[in-house]
């Protein structure tokens, strides 16, 4: 019989797979060199974080995400560093306005919801750059890197339904009961 | 995936697009016939201004938070030729010469914004 | 979608609709090929060009007692004779004359002689010899001007009038007086060395005035007359020694102590002579100015501000 626990290997392998995958995805997206201001990143970790939100649950989304973050910054080295600090808030800020798309506003497919996800990850980095820049020069950038982020937000949200559909997790779900 | 909800999210985002686009577009088209000044900013004190109507190449050595930097200016344009920051994002901007690029050094907290000379009314 | 867009677009246009304001302007040359720039707005072109009419008016009026090589300094009358001047000529020197008087030993209109000499000198490279200033000091010390009935005036003595210090102060007083009469309450007046303001249809309704000796520095002001007296207008370098165009009833040296005085006064008359003469003054002796005649100042020095009337805010950036 399968132990009716909260923790459950099966699942934590799971987790452990797919944030490996977006601290991959975070390390190689760190070495394209961003427009203007140091430390704004396409978002494409994004793809892993939809999907746990949309198959395994919102703190488990949370976990991923603050992992990811967390862990990419410790291998590149920027730890504690502003970029870290912008890191950080993006992914919270982005993270948090999903779940409410995803948990009350049931109106938008999941590729909606990637694009609010990385709009408002981009806000939370631009936001954190002019708070310690003290400046909003800043903003000068915000049109073309919220483009840039809205197109992103497109790509990776279809991405992600696409794996989504091949059913890889809705698999293990159902096999292992988590 | 449902085609209702797949309609609601171009709702969401074709105005958001456009708000980008229009905003992108504003900020590119904003011109101004004055003649330009660059604005050195150190953290958030003025170090420097210079005149970008004077086209004689010259260098200003500017001191940062971490560091400095030296900026490059001739024939009215201006960029960063060297600068002791880790990523040199402010270097790889290269040129600008209007007023809708600003070069941000954000390791040194040096940013350079072009503006039009004249916000005042008289001058004596 | 159309739902959408429609209004979209239209919040759009209308934002970038830019607000337009009423503003009249006009740049002519007067008053000793002073370029004079005149914003007002309120009233009409008509205005503008009823203010052009007297400045050039008065322009010409002064023109026809000018010595023929030294602007500003005047002969007035040949011959120690009375002469019968325009009413506006006539006020002009009343005020001169008054001012001189109460600024005695750091400002003169008769010091026309002097002025003369120095300008035939300084572009030249030259100075003037000791002999030359005190012969031409006499001169300035025995010419005093006389007022009578029917805008009469006499020179009397040998010394030209100099009406370089005043001239333009008196000209913003008589468009302050035009503006007055018409109930015109924003404009701006600007000759550089002397500017009126009035109200400017912002927010504070403060104009700014940038002040170029000076890094990034200045002022905001309305409802008063701006009067600067500066070596940038002009300087003689001889010798290694530097020269400026105001010269010191006292010695008749073409001295200056500091390099910039702008001087913030309900007449701009005498907000012209003071700026002039606070150049020759030393700090306690500007101060004492500022009460006597209820002006503030701002005085500067190798491009530093060495005082500021604590009521004036100098801003930056």
């Amino acid at each position: 019989m399968m132990k009716e626990s909260k923790f459950n290997v099966h699942k934590m392998t799971v987790l452990s797979i797919l944030t490996a995958g977006a601290i991959v995805i975070g390390i190689l997206e760190s070495l394209i060199p961003s427009i203007g201001i140091p430390g704004v990143k396409l978002g494409l970790s994004n793809i892993v974080i939809l999907v746990v939100l949309y198959e395994l649950g919102i703190w488990e989304a949370l976990l991923v995400s603050l992992s990811r973050v967390l862990i990419v910054s410790l291998v590149r080295g920027t730890f504690l560093s502003m970029g870290f600090v912008m890191s950080l808030s993006g992914a919270l800020l982005s993270l948090g306005i999903m779940i409410l798309f995803f948990l009350l506003i049931r109106k938008f497919s999941i590729i909606g919801v990637s694009v609010i996800g990385a709009l408002f990850h981009v806000f939370g980095q631009i936001g954190v750059a002019m708070i310690y820049l003290s400046t909003a020069y800043v903003l000068y950038y915000l049109p073309i890197i919220a483009l840039s982020a809205i197109i992103t937000g497109v790509i990776v949200g279809v991405s992600a339904q696409l794996i989504i559909n091949t059913k890889v997790i809705s698999k293990q779900k159902e096999k292992y009961k988590f | 995936m449902d085609k209702k909800k797949l309609r609601n999210d171009l709702f969401l985002i074709i105005p958001l697009l456009l708000a980008a686009v229009v905003a992108l577009i504003i900020l590119l088209t904003r011109k101004t016939n004055q003649p330009l000044v660059a604005k050195v900013y150190v953290s958030d004190a003025i170090v420097e201004t210079i005149d970008l109507s004077d086209k004689t190449e010259r260098d200003y050595t500017i001191k940062g938070k971490n560091g400095e930097l030296v900026i490059h200016v001739h024939d009215g344009k201006i960029k960063v030729s060297k600068s002791n920051c880790p990523h040199q994002d402010c270097v790889n901007q290269g040129e600008v010469s209007d007023i809708n690029h600003p070069i941000i050094c954000a390791y040194n907290e040096v940013y350079i914004v072009i503006n039009g000379q004249a916000n005042h009314d008289a001058e004596i | 979608m159309k739902k959408i867009i429609f209004p979209l677009l239209c919040c759009f246009s209308l934002a970038s609709c830019a607000k337009t304001e009423t503003v009249f302007e006009g740049n002519f040359q007067s008053l000793f090929d002073t370029n004079v720039s005149v914003r007002i707005y309120q009233g009409s072109d008509e205005n503008i060009q009823e203010l052009k009419g007297i400045l050039s008016t008065f322009s010409k009026e002064t023109d026809n007692y000018l010595e023929t090589d030294v602007p500003g300094v005047y002969t007035l009358n040949q011959s120690n004779n009375p002469v019968t001047v325009s009413s506006n000529l006539y006020k002009c020197l009343q005020k001169g004359d008054e001012i001189s008087k109460s600024l005695d030993s750091y400002f003169s209109i008769c010091l026309g002689s002097l002025s003369k000499l120095w300008k035939e000198k300084l572009p030249n490279g030259t100075i003037p010899t000791t002999d030359e200033i005190n012969s031409e000091l006499l001169k300035f010390q025995n010419t005093s001007i006389t007022f009578a009935e029917n805008n009469q005036v006499t020179r009397n003595g040998e010394s030209e009038i100099d009406l370089g210090g005043i001239a333009k102060g008196y000209a913003i007083d008589m468009c302050a007086n035009y503006f007055k009469e018409k109930q015109i309450t924003q404009y701006i007046v600007d000759t550089t060395s002397s500017i009126l303001l009035g109200e400017k249809p912002s927010e504070d309704g403060n104009y700014i005035i940038k002040i170029k000796a000076l890094q990034n520095s200045f002022i905001k002001a309305k409802n008063i007359c701006v009067s600067t007296s500066s070596i940038e207008h002009q300087l003689y370098v001889v010798d290694g020694k530097r020269y400026s165009h105001i010269i010191s009833p006292e010695t008749g040296q073409a001295a200056f102590i500091n390099d910039t005085c702008i001087v913030l006064s309900e007449s701009g008359t005498l907000g012209d002579a003071l700026a002039t003469s606070m150049m020759l003054m030393s700090l306690p002796e500007i101060i004492s100015m500022e009460e006597e005649f209820n002006v503030k100042a701002i005085v500067i020095r190798d491009s530093k501000v060495i005082y500021q009337n604590e009521d004036i805010n100098i801003f930056h950036g």
